[in-house]
């Protein structure tokens, strides 16, 4: 039991933020250098503390899930619209319409969650590829696009099984060819969003089908030899919806929180990110809500046919 | 005065009996040997008398401190039996000095430091290790390493000392000088100890006793020559190597009923042919000068004998042998 | 005879620590291992146990176990862990082999480089090669050439995590052929082997056991591994169980239950796997005899120096060098699609470890104090349960000798449910749960199996005589361990703490699942730079973590408990 007790102290001497108010436990997704701002910022503003818990958005419902018996999280901030819905449907989130919500399109929101942004799905290429700028999905089906072209994997990237969806629920024979044609072409689906954009930055690839915008104008910010292009024919959008959990005891402070997020102040940090802020009227540090063609779809309906979408999208790549 | 006392001490391996009902007892300031062939049980009386076993039964104590009792559900744990151990493979700790193992068993019994200081260098001096008190282990020879191994069982004056085979990793010279030096020191210090080995020139060697053991029995005890002289039967007389054995169909005037006869080699004599007495032809396959004698190995109808003569003899050659009838041993 | 008999129960009253050994022993690793994997067990079979509740028993298994894709996932798992383990072996027998016959100074550095894989997380390895390899990787825009098609083969996986895996084998191999020494070896010369006749029948039999030890642990590692298939392996759609595990737990939707039941799969795998090695192991275990440990070192030839030079260079350049360096420039480069010019070099990314309110530090404070806090904890508890199982050998520690293989064959994710799902409860009076302490009981089950491993085979070659001469000493059971046998032991001891500090002050996947809000640690301060496309800011976080437990090592290897003379200790 020593090396319990010793776990114990370290423990201790390790997390002592000292804890003036009943701390607000929230769950995060995606950038972290996002969500230690929002801490901080709304920590600031209202002298609440926030506990953030920053992982991927897989690894914060795991959690979730996992602590079922004896719940700690009071708001969750996933990347995936699908966690959303999912746990709309099991009845677990509490019903809060936020008044600074009122901006925001009524695709990003209901009764109980509400989207913090968004972002859209693009082609981005390298330049330094000698490839042709792509204009349209489809052009990448070209020969001179053969064996240049990632994608993520929507088994494993939410926001590529939305593409997936989008562009089924746009036209749906048409998609699937597309999609086809993409595998004849060579297209590679090594993964989640990082292994497709990865070997187009090196070089060993030259374009991705679904890259996450933001992540490629931060990388295009930094220097990277990167190019985000919005097809006009239609995209999707990854929002990313926020949650108050029922099991939260502290649903006043979260709804706080929520209302913060949609504030001025939380838009502003969203859209320093370069992620396309929920609220219209919150200017975007990148294209914006009206430079986007975006599909409309039914995300509900399109989510209980994930798992057949999924496995269809499986069979037409493997051929 | 027993120092040692052994009850009724059994002990099973699954459907083996390993030691069957054994009672002995120890002299105070005697060497005890058991002695006896692999598996007859010597070595695991030895490891539950130091406790590193558990007997199913019986009841163990020297002097007045019980060791076992199975009535009484009693078992000293070996660390409370305040003895000593010398170990076949010198069980030193390599990663101590010369000292530091001696020191051991005084630093446990929580001995003041002076005093362990001049008990280590006073056992070391009986030991004639003083000069190599401060090296590894790793840097002794064989026999310096059962030295030490010796001066640390008689470092915390323990009343029983528990030898396991201490000899037989050592080469015949130095087996012999450490044997007569092992007595010399439980003489010196008064010392009951008790021996465990297969070797019957071990046990002669270092023994006041010897307990002759066969399949978890006491099959006979005595003083060395006793046991020597008169094995209680043709088993023992061949474990011991107490001489030749021959059927008694082969020597004249065997008593009737015996099976077998025990010929001490002392006891065989070349007939010198001018008397007419009982005897035996034999025919010589070997005659080696050993010592100061020729020993000599004859065939007699088939069974080899062995004997000394004053000279040499040519193999092949065929000689008359007679016995000396008080020496022979009859076993039916 | 008496009527009373010594009973099991009474037979022990003496000696009253051992039972308490042994039940402490259970304890730790039934509260560190057992309590998480029957919680995952639990968790298949009864897929909302998470709420508390039993309903619905069942329903995961079949829905999971029907999955067409398993069997061909299953049979990759085995093919690869096979792969692994065979190249493994290749790969280190002759390195452990001559390392035994090697001057102590010598052979310490290449022991020190041979544990930098252990320090290169597997995620990372696999990043570093697909970057000098793949396509206008390094390697194309230095020499010309790549080793795509290589790379995203099975051959090329399984070269890949066998370079990271092999030094497992190496460290235990090579204790064994110093324990054994030369002296059979020389024996064998006599009678006219040749070298090559010598070491395939005199030595290699003789270390046989410890290699199967040691290839149970590599085989169950790899069966366990996610980063390295996940990465290279999903490039030509070479799935295995674990992947399809890491599925269930990725983005949408998430399935638990599932994950659970593919975790059993694991389990049945790595208890076949156990079993079959304890069969093996039974039949070609020999005693080697303890008499004569001091086997004369034969001088070394010049030209078996530099034999030995090729080949300890060769793998320490592919296992070592190549990924380290590989790691080194793209810390340095500026962007990853500039790729290798001067232009590209910066010190942007290190230099920004120094900067963000000195987060980097912190993790790298954080994860250094865990690791170093696990191997402690790991090696007490491993030379408690190696006393337990090896000189106890009462009922009950064949259990705990299971026990401590399992965290080797699930993957971490399933472990940090495990660990949620046994800590997170209201019922208990105290928990590590949402401390940085969790992070520690994790580290301590993940890497537990090291240490028991490689002290249990240890203890097992000392002399049990040394035990009793001390317990007839008068030392008790404790005294036995702290006095005796823990010194006796500290060379591998410290060899394992190295392995577990190594491993523990990287490991990802159950940090970024169980950290408590608002601490990081390195690994998950590299992945969510990784997260942020910033690979190169990982790498950087990556290389100066690599160095800096890398010295905390080399500087450990000076302690004077590893000091003593090689073979003494066996």
């Amino acid at each position: 039991m020593k090396q319990f007790v010793a776990a114990l102290a370290v423990g201790l001497v390790l997390a002592t933020p000292t804890f003036a108010a009943e701390p607000l436990v929230v769950y995060s997704a995606g950038p972290a250098s996002l969500s230690s701002a929002l801490a901080k910022a709304f920590e600031a503003k209202t002298g609440t503390p926030v506990e953030m818990f920053e992982s991927t958005a897989g690894k914060i419902m795991a959690r979730y899930q996992a602590e079922k018996s004896n719940p700690h999280a009071d708001v969750m901030i996933s990347a995936s619209w699908g966690h959303a819905l999912t746990l709309d449907e099991a009845g677990e989130l509490l019903p809060y319409t936020s008044p600074n919500a009122a901006q925001v399109p009524a695709a990003l929101k209901s009764d109980r969650y509400v989207a913090q942004g968004a972002a859209a799905l693009s082609i981005a290429y390298n330049p330094k590829s000698g490839l042709p700028a792509p204009q349209h999905w489809a052009d990448l089906t070209h020969p001179s696009y053969k064996g240049q072209v990632t994608m993520p994997d929507p088994a494993k990237s939410g926001s590529a099984l939305t593409l997936v969806q989008g562009l089924v629920a746009q036209d749906s024979a048409n998609a699937w060819t597309l999609f086809s044609q993409l595998a004849a072409n060579d297209l590679l689906v090594p993964g989640a969003n990082k292994a497709a954009l990865n070997p187009v930055l090196q070089g060993a690839k030259g374009v991705v089908f679904g890259a996450v915008d933001y992540i490629i104008i931060g990388a295009k910010a930094k220097g990277e030899s990167i190019e985000v292009v919005y097809p006009s024919e239609g995209t999707v959008l990854a929002p990313r919806p926020v949650m108050i959990l029922k099991s939260s005891r502290h649903a006043e402070t979260a709804k706080q929180f929520v209302d913060f997020l949609l504030s001025d102040q939380g838009q502003q940090l969203v859209a320093e990110e370069y992620i396309l802020p929920a609220r219209t009227d919150v200017p975007a540090k990148r294209p914006g809500w009206n430079e986007l063609a975006i599909i409309d779809f039914d995300a509900k309906q399109a989510a209980e046919q994930a798992t057949a979408t999924k496995a269809k999208f499986a069979s037409v790549i493997a051929k | 005065m027993s120092q040692l006392s052994i009850r009724n001490i059994s002990k099973r391996f699954g459907a083996t009996a390993i030691l069957r009902d054994i009672s002995l007892d120890v002299e105070a300031g005697s060497i005890l040997t058991l002695l006896g062939p692999s598996g007859c049980g010597k070595t695991t009386l030895l490891r539950i008398i130091a406790g590193l076993e558990t007997p199913d039964s019986g009841y163990i104590a020297a002097g007045e401190r019980v060791f076992v009792d199975s009535d009484r559900s009693l078992l000293l744990p070996p660390q409370q039996r305040r003895l000593g151990f010398v170990f076949q493979d010198y069980g030193l700790w390599p990663h101590l000095s010369v000292a530091d193992n001696i020191a051991f068993p005084l630093k446990m019994a929580k001995t003041p430091k002076a005093q362990i200081k001049i008990r280590v260098a006073e056992v070391l001096e009986a030991v004639r290790l003083a000069d190599h008190a401060a090296k590894l282990p790793e840097k002794l020879s064989g026999g310096q390493k059962q030295r030490v191994s010796i001066a640390r069982a008689l470092a915390a004056k323990p009343a029983l000392i528990l030898f396991d085979e201490p000899l037989s990793n050592l080469d015949a010279n130095l087996r012999e000088e450490l044997g007569q030096e092992i007595r010399q020191l439980a003489r010196q210090f008064g010392q009951t100890c008790v021996n465990v080995t297969h070797d019957r020139r071990e046990a002669q060697l270092l023994s006041d006793r010897i307990v002759l053991m066969k399949d978890g029995l006491c099959h006979q005890i005595g003083r060395p020559e006793e046991l020597f002289r008169a094995p209680v039967d043709a088993w023992a007389a061949r474990f011991l190597d107490a001489g030749n054995i021959l059927p008694a169909q082969v020597v004249p005037g065997a008593t009737p009923g015996a099976t077998q006869i025990l010929i001490p080699r002392s006891a065989v004599q070349l007939a010198d042919g001018s008397k007419e007495v009982a005897g035996v032809t034999a025919q010589v396959l070997s005659s080696l000068y050993i010592d100061d004698r020729y020993e000599v190995v004859a065939e007699v109808a088939g069974h080899a004998l062995k004997l000394f003569a004053d000279r040499p003899l040519q193999p092949g050659q065929h000689v008359g042998l007679q016995f000396a009838d008080a020496a022979l041993l009859h076993f039916s | 005879m008496p009527a009373a008999t010594l009973t099991a129960g009474a037979a022990w009253q003496g000696r009253s620590l051992r039972p308490l050994l042994l039940a402490l022993a259970t304890l730790l690793m039934l509260t560190l291992i057992g309590l998480p994997m029957l919680a995952i067990l639990l968790y298949a079979l009864f897929p909302q146990i998470n709420e508390w509740s039993l309903a619905a028993p069942f329903s995961a298994l079949l829905p999971n176990l029907m999955d067409a894709q398993l069997i061909g996932a299953t049979l990759n798992s085995l093919s690869l862990s096979l792969g692994v383990t065979l190249l493994s072996c290749i790969l280190a027998l002759p390195l452990a082999f001559r390392r035994a016959q090697m001057s102590t100074r010598q052979g310490r550095l290449w022991d020190a480089l041979l544990l930098v894989p252990f320090l290169i997380p597997p995620y990372i390895g696999a990043l570093s090669w697909m970057q000098l390899l793949q396509v206008n990787g390094f390697s194309e825009q230095l020499l010309g050439f790549n080793l795509a098609g290589f790379l995203y083969s099975f051959p090329g996986i399984v070269t890949v995590m066998a370079l990271h895996l092999f030094p497992m084998i190496y460290f235990a191999t090579s204790k064994a052929f110093a324990v054994i020494g030369n002296r059979y070896g020389d024996v064998a010369r006599v009678f006219g082997g040749s070298p090559l006749q010598i070491f395939a029948r005199i030595h290699l039999p003789m270390v046989l056991p410890t290699l199967l030890s040691s290839g149970l642990i590599v085989f169950v590692l790899t069966i366990e591994e996610f980063g390295t298939p996940e990465i290279l392996g999903s490039r030509f759609g070479f799935r295995v169980i674990v992947t399809a595990i890491h599925e269930k737990f990725s983005d949408w939707p998430i399935d638990l239950p599932g994950a659970s039941v593919l975790s059993l799969i694991l389990i049945l795998l790595a208890f076949f796997a156990y079993r079959l090695h304890q069969r093996l192991a039974r039949r070609f275990s020999s005693a080697v005899e303890n008499q004569s440990l001091a086997a004369p070192a034969r001088p070394v030839s010049t030209a078996q120096r530099l034999i030995d030079l090729l080949l300890f260079g060769s793998a320490v350049t592919l296992a070592v060098l190549l990924p380290l360096l590989t790691i080194g420039v793209s810390a340095l480069l500026d962007t990853l699609s500039g790729g290798l010019s001067l232009d590209n070099m910066s010190l942007r990314h290190l230099g920004g470890l120094f900067v963000r309110d000195g987060a980097a530090w912190a993790a790298i404070s954080t994860s250094l104090t865990l690791a170093l806090l696990a191997a402690l904890g790991s090696v007490a508890i491993a030379i408690l349960v190696a006393f337990t199982v090896v000189r106890l050998r009462t009922r009950g520690t064949a259990l705990l000798d299971f026990l401590s293989i399992l965290p080797n064959a699930i993957p971490g994710m399933a472990v940090a449910v495990g660990l949620i799902l046994t800590w997170n409860q209201p019922f208990w009076p105290a928990t590590p749960y949402n401390t940085p302490a969790i992070l520690l009981v994790a580290y301590i089950c993940l890497t537990l199996p090291y240490p028991i491993r490689m002290l249990t085979a240890a203890l097992k070659q000392l002399p049990r005589s040394l035990d009793d001469a001390a317990y007839i000493s008068g030392a008790g059971e404790l005294r036995v361990i702290l006095r005796i046998l823990t010194p006796l032991l500290a060379p591998v001891a410290l060899a394992a703490g190295f392995i577990v500090f190594a491993i523990a002050s990287r490991e990802l996947v159950s940090s970024l699942m169980l950290a408590p809000p608002g601490v990081e640690t390195v690994a998950t301060y590299v992945f969510h730079q990784f997260d942020q496309g910033s690979i190169n800011a990982g790498m950087a976080m990556s290389l100066v973590t690599i160095l800096v437990s890398g010295s905390i090592i080399v500087l450990g290897q000076r302690l004077p408990g590893s000091r003593q003379p090689e073979g003494k200790t066996q």
